[in-house]
């Protein structure tokens, strides 16, 4: 009969409630949970494939394939013929590119590429602006690690089987024969395309359960846990890495970790057209027509109308770079520091770098035929300066940053 | 014009008889003189015992009755209505809505190509009445008008909490609330503040409308004091983004986590005091605190601690108002030692104050207009802490900005606005704004 | 019955109204009894009146008024003491930020406003409408023109809404007391 006024009884009730303590008890049991975490760190991270110790049979089985060399034509190469554990898994060789073939005489087209840190690239895509990345080779051909594995076993200067009925007769006749029936099936052996198939399954396990493939144990590792100090030089390397008016490597270098806390994998699997030196001293250049133009392939096939995707190669990780000279994709610097000064002293001092042309001109981007010296990259910092300009490096900038780089090789103790 | 209520009079006349009754038992006393006047009184009580009797009887009637009443619309309420302008909502339905927009046109001095109009926000809220004591406030917002991958809007849930009364003066919050800070967070619609747009040391400093997930008190004493504590989600300092500048223009904006799949290992509190005793006086000041590592690697004792005080005062036909806010995170050594070099390290200590005056030229029926001007000053990277090998970035100056414009309200909710801007120290231009706002 | 009689009659009877209204004053919700009572010490009786106004009278009062917000129940009561008016005693609800506020106040005779009480409020959102010297504004002003807000009815920031809603809410009871009670 009071309409909304709440009933005598309930307000009663209400008044008794010790109101002053309830919100201070709440609050201070609730502050126990307010406590900050401090949490472990430990150099090294888990990829999806990470697996605690032991191989999966099928990564064993890989890890045999790996070191086989019974699986080539002339039975002496192997997978790590080419990519050296001690080096990367790299080639071991000091050429601009390995040697393959009946003879191991042959030369191949480019330098290997290192096959640690592979793992989380992405197969190849265009992105929201059209951006190429991820694949595996240095063109991206392949969409994953069993599809890369591919080339190596068939191609003519590598390990030379004839087709991939030879490999599976190889494999049939392997040391491990036995257990790849056991996992895969007592009559694969019987289906070609299916077991050369699961031979390459196999070695994609391999490289992404076995930790060796990724430790993440290198100085800088440990540096970014709080385990280990970088020394003044190499911590200035890195700001002159990270910088992007100065260096700005980290720009397709990504140097931070990643989401979830993930270490970085100084790589962000896209491309890029550096204007590379021509590499005489490689077989195949010494055909003036020969031009090795990535992404626009040969060898790769498909994106043969796209022109200005020519020249474009992979940006690779940059862990363990100091184990995997010589450098880019024709093998043309043998050190770091090269390296560097190529970047911030190739519109600089183009002399230094190219030969001199008819006209009494550096002949720039001459692994480039005329009509895509234009899709060289010469926007982004530090090759966005012109002739006469300051390089963005000065000489000891540079030994900065490459003493930051050697921080990156794995096996570091702290 | 007035009529009495038949039942009100009822009661009255029990309540009346039961008065005597009660002084009557209270007064025959044995030390009544004559037993004449005694036979007198036992028949006074004998009529008055049948008046009480038949009046109960009719009270139970017509509490009878009532009952059966009770359940509809409360009784004799005359529905008053106050004309076609004013609809009555009668008793509130549970479920109200709400909301408020801000469309916005900024001319820069320096580029008039960068000439910009925006729906900056378009906010639709949903209020729900569970029962007396317990209610859902919900915000949604959309941003710039278009929200896709290649638009830059925006949608997010502003607030979403459930509230229960406690008491009369003490109130418990659950859910996604604001953080009750400053003088615009809690109270940031287009109405409630002078000038296009909102001033920068509550959006750079204090990233206004902040919002955390937890469980909040609020109390408020009649004596104008109103006291607020809680327990909430905070920051993620791994969200910052050094190669980016989102963490220059505003520190804090860019590592909220909105109850967006929040880390929530490392949890904030927060206290405010406001008193409001002195009509026209409002004076308070609030702090939050947390850790904001989360227990991720490279992170490890970071802690974020913003604390503000403020005040406002409308004395007569002014309205003045003055901020001060200042903010810390501790241990960004170590994890700017891992960033150096990249553009936007993350500050060690970054603070903002603002004074501000308006008047109210103009206040009749429909129509009010208030020119007002504001000074602020504030820097988002006042201090790093100090890198080996001379690293250590290079502090902002301190930007001040002058603003100087008028709020013109012509129908309750709805406001015009227009206002000129002065930068110094700042990479932002001179700028011309206009804007309509409105909340409902 | 002699004089001695009545007066005790008559006192035990004012002292037996207060039987079946349980108050509990200090942090509660005022009950519409004790806000009646507050408002006029002396009456002995509230008769709750109906009002209805025709299109006339609600122009009229809005016009004085000004702008409203949504109103919700209105209940008037003529506060009498031995059938002398003492004044009127009002109920309005208007809204807050979402939820209705409900709130009292008094007119006495010569057309003066007594204390706003707050009897129910719901929301946290200017939860500051309730602090007594917000409220104690009202008391003594009797002239609309005393009565404009936030110069006259100083604004509590951060609950401007309800403060402004319920000003405007009083401002329509003095309204219509001035055109329509006044003088019945």
């Amino acid at each position: 009969m009071l309409g909304s006024i709440p009933s005598a009884a309930s307000r009663f009730l209400r008044a008794r409630i010790s109101v002053f303590f309830l919100p201070i008890i709440g609050l201070l049991a609730l502050l126990g949970l307010a406590g900050c975490g401090g949490s472990d760190s430990s150099a090294g991270s888990s990829t999806p494939a990470a697996n605690g110790g032991q191989l999966s049979a099928m990564a064993q089985i890989g890890e045999k394939i790996f070191h086989d060399p019974s699986l080539s034509g002339n039975g002496q190469m192997s997978c790590a013929t080419c990519h050296d554990a001690q080096r990367a898994f790299a080639q071991a060789n000091p050429e601009a590119v390995a040697f393959g073939g009946p003879a191991l005489d042959q030369a191949g087209l480019r330098n290997t590429p290192s096959l640690k840190y592979l793992s989380e690239t992405p197969a190849f895509f265009f992105d929201g602006e059209g951006t190429p990345t991820g694949g595996f080779n240095r063109d991206g051909r392949a969409n994953s690690l069993a599809e890369q594995a591919i080339r190596p076993f068939l191609t003519a200067f590598e390990m030379d089987n004839a087709s991939a009925e030879e490999v599976v007769n190889k494999l049939r006749n392997a040391s491990y024969a036995a257990e790849f029936r056991k996992l895969f099936g007592e009559q694969v052996f019987n289906d070609t395309d299916q077991a050369f198939l699961d031979a390459r399954l196999a070695l994609q396990a391999y490289q992404r359960e076995d930790t060796d493939f990724y430790p993440f144990t290198s100085k800088y590792d440990y540096f970014l846990s709080g385990k280990a100090q970088l020394s003044d030089q190499e911590l200035r390397g890195l700001a002159l890495f990270n910088n992007p008016q100065k260096g700005n490597c980290a720009g397709c270098h990504p140097s931070g970790r990643r989401e979830g806390g993930k270490p970085p994998l100084f790589t962000d699997f896209t491309y890029d057209n550096l204007g590379v030196p021509r590499n005489t001293t490689i077989d195949a250049n010494n055909d003036p027509d020969y031009f090795d133009l990535g992404l626009c392939g040969p060898p790769r096939l498909d994106l043969a109308d796209r022109s200005d995707l020519c020249g474009a190669f992979k940006v690779p990780t940059l862990r363990n770079i100091a184990l995997t000279a010589p450098y880019f994709h024709n093998g043309k610097f043998e050190t770091l520091q090269e390296v560097v000064r190529f970047y911030v002293r190739r519109d600089t001092n183009p002399e230094e770098w190219y030969p001199i042309g008819t006209n009494g001109l550096p002949d720039k981007f001459n692994d480039l035929p005329d009509q895509y010296k234009g899709n060289v990259n010469v926007t982004e910092v530090p090759y966005n300066r012109h002739e006469g300009d300051a390089p963005a490096l000065s000489a000891n900038e540079i030994d900065d940053v490459v003493a930051f780089l050697n921080t990156l090789t794995d096996g570091y103790q702290p | 014009m007035s009529c009495v209520s038949s039942e009100r009079s009822a009661l009255s006349r029990l309540r009346t008889s039961f008065a005597v009754l009660a002084v009557l038992s209270a007064t025959a006393t044995p030390s009544l003189a004559a037993a004449a006047t005694q036979a007198e009184l036992e028949a006074k009580v004998q009529s008055l015992a049948e008046q009480l009797a038949a009046l109960q009887a009719e009270l139970a009637q017509m509490k009878a009755q009532q009952s059966a009443n009770s359940s509809s619309a409360p009784a004799s309420a005359p529905a008053v209505t106050s004309a076609t302008a004013v609809p009555s909502s009668g008793s509130a339905s549970p479920l109200s809505f709400f909301g408020y927009g801000e469309l916005n046109y900024s001319q820069p001095r320096d580029n008039t190509a960068d000439t910009t109009a925006d729906l900056a926000r378009f906010v639709l809220g949903v209020g729900y009445r569970f029962d007396d004591r317990t209610r859902l406030v919900s915000e949604v917002e959309l941003e710039h008008a278009v929200s896709s991958s290649e638009d830059p809007g925006e949608v997010e849930v502003e607030q979403a909490y459930i509230e229960h009364q406690l008491t009369n003066s003490i109130f418990a919050k659950a859910g996604l609330f604001l953080i009750p800070t400053g003088l615009l967070n809690e109270n940031h619609e287009p109405t409630r503040y002078y000038g296009v747009f909102r001033n920068f040391v509550e959006t750079a400093i204090i990233p206004t409308t902040w919002r955390e997930g937890g469980l909040a008190i609020q109390g408020n004493s009649e004596i104008g004091l109103r006291w607020d504590a809680g327990v909430s989600t905070g920051f993620d300092l791994s969200k910052w983004d050094a190669t980016a500048t989102e963490g220059l223009e505003s520190p804090l904006g860019s590592i909220h986590q909105e109850l967006a799949l929040a880390h929530g290992k490392d949890l904030s509190v927060f206290g405010a005091l406001n008193y409001t005793g002195v009509p026209g006086l409002r004076v308070g000041a609030s702090v939050f605190t947390g850790g904001a590592s989360q227990g991720q690697q490279g992170f490890d004792g970071a802690h974020i601690t913003l604390w503000e005080a403020h005040t406002r005062w409308t004395p007569g036909a002014f309205d003045l108002s003055g901020l001060y806010a200042h903010g810390h995170i501790s241990n960004t050594q170590v994890i700017n030692t891992a960033l150096v070099g990249n553009p936007t390290l993350i500050p060690e200590n970054f603070f903002g104050w603002y004074l501000q005056g308006a008047y109210r030229l103009f206040d009749h029926g429909r129509y009010n207009f208030s020119p007002f001007v504001r000074y602020e000053r504030f820097n988002t990277a006042a201090d790093y802490a100090a890198l080996p090998a001379g690293l250590t970035p290079d502090t902002l100056a301190d930007q001040k900005v002058w603003t100087t414009g008028f709020n013109l309200g012509f129908a309750p909710g709805v406001v015009l606005k227009a206002d000129y801007q002065w930068f110094r120290d700042s990479a932002l231009s001179d700028r011309f704004d206009l804007g309509i706002g409105y909340q409902f | 019955m002699n004089n001695k009689h009545s007066t005790l009659l008559g006192g035990a009877g004012l002292l037996a109204m207060t039987l079946p209204v349980s108050v509990v004053v200090a942090g509660e919700y005022l009950s519409v009894e004790t806000a009646q009572r507050a408002a006029f010490k002396q009456a002995d009786r509230f008769d709750e009146i109906d009002l209805t106004l025709n299109a006339d009278q609600q122009k009229a009062i809005l016009a004085l008024a000004g702008p409203q917000p949504p109103h919700g129940k209105l209940r008037v009561w003529r506060a009498t003491q031995s059938a002398r008016l003492l004044g009127y005693f009002f109920t309005d609800e208007v809204i807050g930020r979402q939820d209705l506020i409900s709130y009292a106040t008094s007119i006495d005779a010569g057309g003066k406003l007594g204390e706003v009480e707050i009897l129910v409020y719901r929301e946290t959102h200017g939860a500051e409408v309730k602090n007594r010297a917000w409220r104690q504004q009202f008391a003594g002003r009797d002239n609309l023109a005393q009565l404009q807000f936030t110069t006259d009815i100083k604004n509590i920031a951060g609950a401007t809404l309800s403060c402004e809603h319920v000003t405007q809410g009083v401002r329509w009871l003095l309204a219509l007391w001035q055109t329509t009670l006044h003088g019945s």
